[in-house]
């Protein structure tokens, strides 16, 4: 899945997504549960400050 | 009104429009005829340049893309806060020293004094208005339980 289909999916620019991934940007709430809905993951995961640690 | 222009039109509309004024304050000021026909020129053509570039950039896919083109989404919003932020802050502090200089050589500070109560109070009207002197009640004392505006599921 590219990141351009993620991006209109959740109704943000490809920037913001690459943001994300990265760790540059923390999206705010709303965006975490479009997010962990899309993903079908806790939205929890999104804020774990261990998996950044382990890179998970 | 902006609503009815399509997006990516509504920023260079924003900017030509402000350089319309601005030549035609220059094209009607006092002074020499000539000098003020020749500012607004001047001024209106740098105004329509910066609205073409906006309206090219307003295309592009980026960030900037996206503020000029009015189809931020919440990260850039932010950035475009931040940026209009700074904006207000350094416009705050050239009215601060304007004010100051002006003042230290006699000059005519009024202006300076304007702008900076004008941002000051901006400032002010600001923090009112986003909520920042609204009272909240003590620690929970008499706070009924609210549902959470999402439906949390536990997890499995």
């Amino acid at each position: 899945m590219s990141q351009a289909e993620v991006a209109a999916a959740l109704g943000v620019s490809r920037q913001t997504v690459i943001s994300i991934e990265s760790g540059r940007y923390l999206p705010s709430l709303p965006l975490a549960f479009r997010i962990a809905r899309f993903f079908d993951l806790p939205v929890d995961k999104m804020f774990d400050p261990e998996d950044e640690e382990t890179g998970a | 009104m902006m609503k009815f222009i399509r997006p990516r039109l509504r920023m260079p509309v924003r900017i030509a429009a402000l350089g319309a004024v601005a030549a035609a304050v220059f094209a009607a000021g006092p002074g020499p005829r000539a000098l003020g026909i020749a500012f607004a020129v001047i001024t209106g053509g740098l105004a329509l340049g910066y609205a073409i570039a906006a309206y090219v950039r307003a295309g592009e896919d980026s960030d900037l893309g996206a503020i000029y083109g009015s189809r931020a989404d919440e990260r850039q919003k932010l950035i475009s806060l931040q940026a209009r932020g700074l904006a207000g802050a350094v416009a705050m502090a050239a009215a601060f020293g304007g004010f100051v200089i002006t003042y230290a050589v006699h000059g005519a500070a009024w202006p300076f004094e304007f702008l900076f109560a004008v941002t000051a109070a901006s400032y002010g009207y600001g923090l009112t208005i986003y909520g920042a002197d609204k009272p909240v009640p003590a620690d929970d004392t008499g706070a009924a339980y609210q549902e959470p505006p999402v439906p949390i599921k536990p997890r499995p």
